[in-house]
């Protein structure tokens, strides 16, 4: 079974959201990580950009795929973890915390609610066969 | 995302010369059918075949419609695709003086001409699991089961899953084709730029004579609920000829087990899809020649 911290919420899509002092800071979960397998690249937004729940804000390239990484809220990025492209390796140590991506500026608060908690999650994954 | 160009507008239906039922239905509606279209392209640049790729993968994924396309590029003069994060520099270093393109999938740089490029965009069910025709059989089980595979599983399934399918689909031309397997190191064989210079396990390889010879490369591209598989395959190892090409589309979708009518050419609508991703990404230097490592952008 994944970790999985009930500090945070969840995307279907396997992003994670944690909000602290009214930013949200995202990353994508360890059952995601072990599903790209073999990660080779990332490509993070830059600070300013404005990103929208549901929408790409980055991909990630692993066994020659390229994958979307997809926001779990709007908002602006306001910081990047841009240290990340030459250490992928962060993400399969430490998925949810040094392996963060982008903090978001939320725009819409209702956005972070709707997202799945910690139960919902792992509920989902049992629901995916894993 | 950076350097993302506005997304063109679709245009124009898609053509209506389906077996599996009318094309375009919605994706709520899980007894739609899916449509399944071959496409023989004409000799086009590089820009094009990855605009048209584009285009198809744009459509798919911003429409209702249930479908797969396969389509055969062709190459109006020799030219080079590079991978979606591949450092530029690598690529000039590697000595490929010819025009070249970035495409949205990974992997490493090909040298097109003489080769076959297979390209297959899917847009296939966001929850198939709710899916009657999976649940219960429907019509054509296997048809379904095996397209679903492409959406749901995980990238390393997906390319092997993608590998297995040419693989079958080529066993006709050359039946001691095989993907190569093992264990991936991508990331490894990240700083090689040609593709055919690198061994990955999704490989497809015949028996040479210093041991397994790389006959093609797969590299794919995901977003929300679509896929896109670009393929080469090299033509003399493989014993494959151009006039080969329409039978090989057909046993594509065979090995997908789907069924399909003959090739076509690719319809004008696409083509007008394609003209806007030319303009804004394919024909830019700046999606082209674009940084990705720290290192190549501070040297």
């Amino acid at each position: 079974m994944s970790n999985i911290p009930d500090d945070r919420r969840y995307a279907s899509s396997h992003e994670w959201a944690l909000e602290s002092d009214g930013l949200i800071t995202v990353g994508i979960t360890d059952f995601a990580v072990s599903e790209l397998g073999d990660l080779v690249f990332i490509d993070l937004p830059e600070v300013g950009a404005t990103v929208s729940a549901g929408e790409s804000f980055g991909e990630i390239e692993s066994v020659k795929a390229v994958s979307e990484l997809l926001s779990p809220v709007s908002g602006e990025v306001v910081e990047v973890h841009n240290e990340l492209e030459d250490a992928l390796d962060t993400l399969v140590d430490s998925a949810y915390d040094e392996g963060w991506m982008i903090k978001i500026k939320p725009s819409n608060s209702d956005e972070f609610g709707r997202l799945l908690d910690a139960e919902g999650y792992e509920r989902q994954l049992n629901d995916e066969g894993e | 995302m950076r350097g993302e160009p506005p997304k063109p507008t679709p245009s124009g239906e898609p053509p209506t010369s389906s077996p599996s039922g009318p094309p375009g239905g919605d994706r709520d509606d899980e007894t739609a059918a899916l449509a399944v279209r071959l496409i023989l392209d004409r000799p086009r640049d590089a820009a094009w075949n990855m605009a048209i790729d584009e285009a198809l993968l744009d459509r798919a994924s911003r429409s209702n419609a249930r479908e797969v396309w396969i389509r055969r590029a062709d190459w109006s003069s020799p030219a080079a695709t590079l991978g979606r994060f591949q450092a530029y520099r690598e690529f000039e270093i590697a000595g490929a003086r010819r025009p070249s393109v970035r495409r949205i999938t990974g992997g490493g740089a090909i040298l097109h001409y003489r080769e076959c490029t297979i390209s297959a965009i899917f847009a296939v069910p966001l929850r198939p699991s709710s899916d009657p025709a999976l649940e219960h059989g429907g019509d054509s089980p296997g048809r379904w089961a095996r397209v679903d595979r492409f959406a749901r599983t995980s990238p390393l399934d997906l390319a092997t899953a993608a590998a297995t399918v040419w693989e079958s689909a080529l066993a006709r031309w050359a039946p001691d084709l095989s993907r190569r397997g093992g264990e991936s190191d991508e990331r490894t064989q990240s700083s090689i730029p040609d593709c055919f210079e690198r061994t990955s396990p999704f490989d497809l390889v015949r028996p040479g004579a210093s041991g397994l010879r790389k006959v093609g490369g797969l590299a794919l591209a995901r977003r929300s609920g679509t896929l896109l598989v670009q393929s080469s395959i090299r033509r003399v190892p493989v014993g494959l000829e151009p006039e080969d090409d329409p039978r090989l589309l057909v046993e594509l979708a065979g090995a997908m087990g789907l069924e399909a009518a003959p090739p076509t050419a690719l319809p004008d609508s696409i083509e007008r899809m394609a003209e806007e991703w030319v303009r804004r990404r394919y024909g830019s230097e700046r999606w082209n020649r674009r940084c990705h490592s720290s290192s190549e952008a501070t040297s």
